[in-house]
């Protein structure tokens, strides 16, 4: 039996992504009118309304007609009330249009059964307190794994996390307040959102701070990190979970292994730069770990540090070792929110025969007939039928 | 390859089969003077006639082809039904494999008792499933060549054919009607497919 608060679940969504009536009528082709008595529960929608209207949201339309938990719609609802004002409606739009990359990107890797990497880590479930040392255990044993992994040559910090099955994406927020997201989804998981606004380097410091929330900070489903949080260094913090998040960032892009040799030595402003360029971290992350192992006095971090890497030196390694053509189709890819490692995956989910042409072009959000352009730089095809 | 001597006169047809028949006046007359009837849901008609990017489908033939639809559907040779909440909740578990629309024509297909046409291969395989049956789903192809085995398609009128795919960029399906089109001269050749 369907249930029937259809019409609240319907408003919650369209307010929740701060869309008017007006606007939702154009798109769907369904007049405010109608729109209002369904949010109104005079009528209960017919079937195409239903899904007319969740191909607009890009939600399971199964969520509006049953009691099935296919969206992460109440972590967003807790999301959105605590942090709301740092979202623009872009972004919000841009938020459920993540979510809903991360289930196609599970349905994808669960149907050509691509596993996770199985890593034990300690989840300090049951302490009482939240504590830097915890951020730099979790760093010291997730660095390990990396460390033997392929993504350590490139130093593919996105490609590790993927690879732990966290579904990792990247967009351009309007917002420049926030730096990147963990949501809990009940069907894809563990999902990160990174501001592609920010350099390249940063971007990697932020995948890391959502990554110790995502492995630790999990019993509220969701967290959304704001520029000042991830560049919290207070010792007195008062959200120590930030602080923690923040130790086990540095600690991961600069374990010590890398800067004890430098105990004792010259630091200057060229050491710091070359360390930043050998660990894909910004020269402030390389000095806060110096400054934190005692490798650098606090004079000596106030003296270095406004070292700045220049932008041009930071290379972005999803645009790697590619053509010139294949450089801008993937920079495309990623401006849109969409990434190589997804798109990949959902071909090859339809390729395999899992998934149809229509829905690739959903997950993709490009209109079926433009499949093939956007394939195309991967030398990847479409079938006519 | 199927049998191109049988196919249903009633289907119900998603978006990639009305782009397919009504991109080609010729196609789409030869359906209709073979008495061909066929259903679409609004979800398909939604997907359809709400497009705003013209880059690939120019708007000249974005519009043709609605014009073409909407007098048939005027003459009453393209019917649309709605679908119910309970029509999809019939369904049962359905995997997230495919689009709103062909969700919503498998719905109706087994709501109405009719065949689907599709052009995927996915939704093909998937319509067959949940409809019970191979009889249940066929494709646009193999609507021609079965009206080109009973000669309501000439060779000329074939190739105009082609040439309106190729106008409306789908010149790439040809070859899977060109399969249907040699069956039908093996058929008249040598009696079998």
């Amino acid at each position: 039996m369907a249930q029937r608060n259809i019409g609240e679940k319907l408003r919650k969504r369209r307010e929740l992504e701060q869309v008017s009536l007006e606007e939702l009528a154009k798109a769907t082709h369904i007049t405010k009118t109608r729109l209002i008595e369904l949010e109104n529960n005079v009528y209960d929608p017919t079937g195409d309304e239903v899904l007319i209207i969740s191909a607009y949201y890009k939600e399971d339309f199964k969520y509006f007609i049953t009691n099935q938990k296919v969206s992460a719609i109440e972590q967003v609802e807790v999301l959105y009330r605590s942090k709301g004002e740092h979202l623009s409606k872009n972004d919000r739009k841009a938020i459920f249009s993540f979510l809903y990359q991360c289930t196609a990107e599970q349905f994808a890797l669960d149907c050509i059964e691509k596993q996770p990497l199985e890593i034990q880590y300690d989840s300090y479930a049951n302490s009482r307190k939240k504590t830097t040392e915890q951020g730099q255990t979790l760093a010291t044993q997730m660095r390990k794994h990396f460390d033997k992994s392929t993504y350590y040559k490139t130093r593919d910090y996105f490609g590790f996390v993927r690879s732990l099955g966290i579904h990792v994406f990247r967009r351009k927020l309007e917002s420049n307040d926030i730096s990147g997201m963990y949501i809990e989804h009940p069907i894809a998981k563990k999902c990160i959102l990174i501001n592609y606004s920010e350099d390249t380097y940063r971007q990697n410091f932020s995948l890391l701070h959502e990554l110790c929330h995502a492995l630790l900070d999990n019993e509220m489903g969701f967290n959304l990190s704001l520029e000042s949080d991830t560049k919290n260094t207070n010792d007195s913090s008062d959200n120590f979970a930030e602080y923690r998040a923040n130790h086990f960032a540095g600690a991961f892009l600069v374990p010590s292994h890398l800067i004890e040799p430098y105990r004792g030595k010259t630091i200057d402003v060229n050491l710091v730069n070359n360390l930043a360029l050998k660990t894909h971290a910004n020269p402030q992350v390389v000095l806060i770990r110096m400054k934190t192992l005692k490798i650098i006095t606090k004079d000596k971090y106030q003296q270095l540090k406004k070292t700045k890497l220049r932008k041009e030196y930071k290379e972005d390694v999803e645009l790697l070792n590619s053509t010139d053509k294949l450089k801008a189709a993937k920079q495309r890819l990623i401006e849109k929110g969409l990434s190589p490692y997804y798109v990949r995956n959902c071909y090859e989910a339809y390729n395999n025969g899992f998934i149809s042409r229509a829905k690739l072009a959903q997950m993709f959000d490009v209109p079926t007939c433009k499949l093939g352009t956007l394939l195309e730089p991967f030398k990847l095809k479409i079938d006519s039928i | 390859m199927e049998d191109i001597k049988q196919y249903p006169k009633c289907n119900i047809i998603d978006s990639c089969s009305v782009n397919n028949i009504f991109c080609s006046e010729y196609f789409m007359r030869a359906t209709l003077y073979s008495n061909f009837e066929f259903c679409t849901t609004p979800t398909i008609e939604n997907e359809l006639f709400s497009v705003t990017d013209y880059t690939y489908f120019s708007k000249e033939n974005h519009d043709k082809l609605q014009q073409r639809y909407e007098e048939q559907k005027a003459n009453d040779k393209v019917k649309c039904i709605s679908i119910t909440i309970d029509d999809l909740m019939q369904l049962g578990e359905l995997s997230p494999s495919l689009h709103q629309g062909e969700i919503s024509c498998i719905a109706l297909a087994r709501k109405i008792n009719l065949p689907i046409i599709t052009d995927d291969k996915k939704a093909l395989r998937e319509s067959r499933r949940l409809l019970g049956s191979d009889e249940k789903a066929h494709n646009t192809p193999h609507l021609f060549g079965h009206l080109y085995y009973n000669k309501v398609v000439t060779d000329n009128e074939a190739t105009q054919l082609k040439n309106d795919f190729v106008a409306f960029n789908r010149g790439s399906m040809w070859v899977h009607f060109e399969k249907y089109i040699n069956q039908a001269k093996n058929i008249a050749e040598n009696g079998q497919c």
